[in-house]
Parts: structure tokens; sequence; C-alpha cells
């Protein structure tokens, strides 16, 4: 019932994101057929061809019928139409970014976790305060200094003054060194903070006390009594920061000049060419609709009761 | 003790940052954007403290007129999103119920694509500008803060003293402006403090991207973009800015810690 419910959520919040793509483009100024039927052409369209293209299509038919039509090619043969500024095919132009953006995001996701593990961890435990406030404090200079004033101080002195990596671009190993290590930076940050609280939560529970009164020894204490009911909270609540994680994707792409999802989408809205940033919103949209039922999904797991009281917002 | 006084510092720092960015003339005698080429490239120091761009302009005047934008769209984001958030947790809140459910499923449902990407796309509808940006990161900002509020003026609704309003007969939207928001200003403040401090960071950030300011007004996060060209000749082009943004937003961060209760 529970799953049902979520996965109804799911589908209402996607008909959304797909109405919103649809009218994108809907309010673009020019007529649509006349758009398509001039892709890949060195001349003027003949007339039949935009009719006949306004036919196929259904440009003559109410909005609520062409929606259907739209949804039915996207969803059923992957077909979002074409750049208005290359003229290629959105899917194609969407699908040869997207890896470049995993890869990124994925790196970078994995040496997070290395980094503010171990840190927060300790900075959740310690006993001494100023250990624990310079952890927090490392961990706030990480999330609070702009990503795109870390990647250009980062070029400036690795790359500029000491000459030691590339500035911009793609190609071996030495290319990616600074933009994943600008985005670790950044990523590490919220997540130190987020599992430094998540132990900190639990290490003032009552039965902590009880544990140490009867003299575990520490190690125990923390892995087996503290970590071990803090993971699912923090793997939540990490879900939850994938979103810092793509905000930080596309800055980072833009400023290394990385032909990735995030770059493809800037450029695009600065050219103003819808069909792509349709295409985009639609990924996106899609990403983060699988994403969000994970998370309620982990919640209900977590804690049954949450199930009873879910829709009154996520307070961690 | 160290913490208040460090606050009291900070928010008077900024409160001076502010003014000299919005009074600029008391501050610098230059124009903004004044093209002298005969001063072009000059070090910081002498007449320009922070020495001139690539085309003679004074960068600290620049960096002034810049603050305006890049603060100025930031308190407006941290008004117009607080505002929101309150009003939304305050009525969400003190209903609950099937209101409840429905106000925090619409916020939730905005939440789902990151704010600064659903910002972008936001923008890319609408007329190109600053206002346009700063209507969109409002939209994309304010469901967070609403979820924070909401919870917190929920435990709020226990007390007594509404309990006794409610018995004389008080209207809800005395209720909630007379009783319901005051009591939570302290949150409320943090709010607009960490809104403010996230508005610099979205404002800079799509700036520098190339979206809000129109050339050649400066912003701070346009000014960066600006210097990239110059970073091996002219570092301090880009320090400049860098260090305003980093600065406020420390500034911001221990004014907040006015609002902590006392140890």
């Amino acid at each position: 019932m529970f799953i049902l419910r979520k996965l109804l959520i799911g589908l209402i919040y996607l008909v959304v994101i797909s109405l919103g793509a649809f009218l994108m483009v809907r309010q673009m100024p020019g007529d649509p057929a006349l758009l398509i039927a001039n892709q890949n052409r060195e001349s003027e369209a003949p007339p039949e061809l935009v009719e006949q293209i306004r036919e196929e299509y259904g440009f003559d038919e109410p909005l609520p019928e062409q929606y259907w039509r739209w949804l039915g090619r996207v969803v059923l043969k992957g077909d979002l139409g074409y750049s208005t500024h290359t003229q290629q095919p959105v899917t194609s132009a969407v699908l040869r970014s997207l890896p470049i953006s995993l890869q990124l995001a994925g790196i970078t996701f994995g040496l997070t976790l290395l980094i503010s593990f171990p840190l927060g961890l300790l900075a959740g435990v310690t006993r001494n305060q100023q250990l624990d406030a310079f952890i927090q404090g490392l961990a706030w200079t990480g999330y609070s200094i702009p990503v795109f004033l870390l990647a250009v101080v980062a070029i400036w002195l690795f790359a500029v003054e000491w000459d030691l990596l590339p500035a911009i671009g793609r190609g071996g190993i030495r290319y990616m060194v600074l933009p994943v290590a600008v985005l670790t930076i950044h990523l590490s940050g919220w997540n130190t903070q987020i599992i430094r609280s998540s132990m900190r939560e639990i290490a003032g529970k009552p039965y902590i006390k009880v544990a140490e009164a009867k003299g575990l020894k520490r190690a125990r204490i923390v892995l087996i009594h503290i970590l071990k009911p803090a993971l699912l909270p923090i793997i939540t609540a990490l879900l939850i920061q994938l979103g810092n994680l793509f905000s930080g994707t596309f800055i980072i792409e833009t400023v290394f000049a990385w032909n990735g999802v995030g770059r493809l989408l800037v450029d695009s809205i600065l050219a103003r060419d819808f069909p792509v940033i349709q295409g985009i919103l639609l990924y996106v949209g899609v990403v983060f609709a699988l994403i969000n039922l994970m998370i309620d999904l982990l919640y209900g797991y977590l804690n049954p009761a949450a199930i009873e009281t879910l829709g009154k917002g996520r307070s961690s | 003790m160290i913490r208040k006084a460090l606050g009291f510092i900070s928010l008077g720092l900024l409160v001076l940052i502010l003014l000299a960015c919005f009074f600029p003339g008391f501050v610098s005698p230059y124009q903004p954007n004044a093209i002298e080429f005969s001063r072009k490239f000059f070090p910081p120091g002498g007449p320009h403290w922070m020495g001139t761009d690539e085309l003679g302009r004074d960068v600290l005047t620049r960096l002034l007129y810049g603050g305006r934008v890049t603060l100025g769209s930031a308190l407006g984001i941290a008004v117009g999103s607080t505002l929101l958030a309150s009003l939304w947790a305050g009525v969400s809140a003190y209903n609950g119920g099937a209101v409840d459910e429905l106000l925090t499923r619409i916020a939730d449902l905005l939440m789902i694509i990151p704010g600064l990407l659903f910002a972008l796309l936001l923008v890319s509808i609408m007329e190109p500008g600053m206002s346009s940006l700063v209507i969109a990161l409002i939209i994309a900002r304010w469901p967070g803060y609403s979820r924070i509020l909401r919870g917190q003026i929920y435990s709020l609704l226990s007390e007594d003293y509404l309990l006794a309003a409610r018995a004389i007969g008080a209207r809800s939207s005395r209720i909630i402006w007379h009783h319901l928001l005051p009591n939570a200003r302290t949150l409320i403040l943090t709010v607009f403090g960490l809104s403010f401090a996230s508005g610099i960071i979205s404002i800079s950030s799509l700036s520098y991207l190339g979206f809000g300011v129109q050339l050649p007004n400066p912003e701070w996060g346009a000014m960066i973009n600006a210097a990239r060209p110059f970073l091996q000749i002219r570092p301090y082009l880009m320090v400049f800015p860098g260090l305003a943004i980093v600065i406020t937003i420390l500034l911001t961060n221990f004014s907040l810690g006015l609002l902590e209760p006392e140890a």
C-alpha cells in the first residue's frame, strides 16, 4: 500500500515534469512544423513538406492531443526532436554527453565517501572538542566556497602559476585531477557534516551511556552501537545530497570545458535551444524521480512509523 | 561570549560592506564602466587601491557596484524565499490535516530537481536579466526553507498560550501573525541568514556561467569570469572579487552566531 502510494506520487510527478517540458518547447516563437521541416536542409522546405509534417506531428490539433502524441514519440521512440542550434537529434546529443557526466559524478562520489566517512566518523565520536571544531571548520570551508571560485583558484595555482596540470579540456588522467579534486572537496564538506551529525545524534542516546558503563571497548561501541544504527540515515542523507553533486557537475563541466550534460544544458539555455533543454529536463526529472523514490522507500524501511507520517516532510 | 562578540563585529562589518556598495561615492571617485586605455592593468596601490582591469576600469569601484548587484540580489532572494517559506509553513502547520498534506506535497514536488538546476530551467523561459534570476532562485529555494520552518512551527503549536488565544476566539490570521511567527523569530532569522549566504553563492555562480547581469555591468561572479584570461599576468583581478565573495559569506555565518542561545 505504502509502495503503491509512493509509485503513484512518482507517476504524478513525472506527468508534471513532462507537461512542463512539453509546454516549454511549445511556448517557443515560430511555426514548429516549419522548424522541423527546415532541419538539415540548405534551402527553405517546400510548403507541401511543411503541411505533411504538420499533419504527421498533429500541430493543427488541440494542445492535449498534441501532448499525447508528443509523449508517445518520446516514450516509445526516444524521439526528442532536433536542436535548433546544431540541427542534431537531441537524443544523440544527450546520450553523447551522458558518459562524461557520469564519469565525473561517479569518481567524485567514490572519493568523497573515502574522505568524508573517516572525517565525519572522527568528528562524530571524538571527545576532543578542538578536533571536532577543526573538522567542522574544514567541512564548512568545503561547502561554503562556491565551486566555480574553488575551480578558478585551482586553475590559477596548479595550471597557471606552477604549471603542474592542464587547465581545461579532456585527455588522460592528468586532465581529471583538478575537476575531480575541486568537486570532491566541495561535496566532502557537505557529506562530512551529514555523517558527523548522524553519529552525534546516536552517540548522545542513553543506551550508549549504558554500553560505556558496562565497560565495553570504545572501538566496539563506535562501530557496533553507533555506526550500525547511523548507517541507514547516513545513506539516505547522502542520496539527498546527490542534488548537490549534480549542481556541482554542471558548474565544473562548464569551468573545465568538459562536454557533459551540464555544459550542454548551460550552452543550450544561453542559446535558447529549447528542444535540448526539454530533453535534459526530462532526463534529469526521471533520474531525480527515481532517487526520490529510493529515498522514500529507505525511509519507510528505516522507520516503519515514518510510513504513517510520510508526506509530513522529511525532517532530517 | 566570544561567539557573541564575533557575531556583533561580523554583523557590523557586513553592514559597512553593504553601505559601501550602495553608496560607493564615499569610497571611490571612479565610475564602474569608465574605460581608460591609458590606465589599463595598473597594479594595486596608489590611486587605484585594487588596480585596474584590461580596459583601465578601477577594480575597487567595480567591486562596489558589483556588490550592489550580488548582495542586493542575495538580499532579495533572502527576503522573498524566507517570507514565502514562513507563510507557507505557518499556514501548513497551523491548519494541519489535508491542507498541511497538500501544501507539503506541493513544496516537496518543487524540491525534487536540484535547486540551482531548477532555477536555471526557470531562467531559460524568462526574460534575460537579473530580476529573472532572483525570482527563479526564490521559487527554487523556498520549499527547502519551508520544510525547516514547518517542523519548528509544528512544535510551537502545542504551547498553552496558543490554546488560550484560540479559546478567547482569536482569528486564524491573528494567531499566525501575532503568536506563531513572532515566536518562530529566531528560526526565521536564521533561515534568512542562511538564504542570504546561499543567495550570494547562487547569484555569483550563475553570473559566472553567463546568466543574469548584462555586460559591461559588474557582478562578482561575472568579474571572476572576465578575469580568467588574465590569471597569469594579473591574478588580482580574480583574487579581489573572490575574496569579496568568501568574506561576505564568512561574515554572514559569524553573524548567525548572534542568534544562538547563550551556552
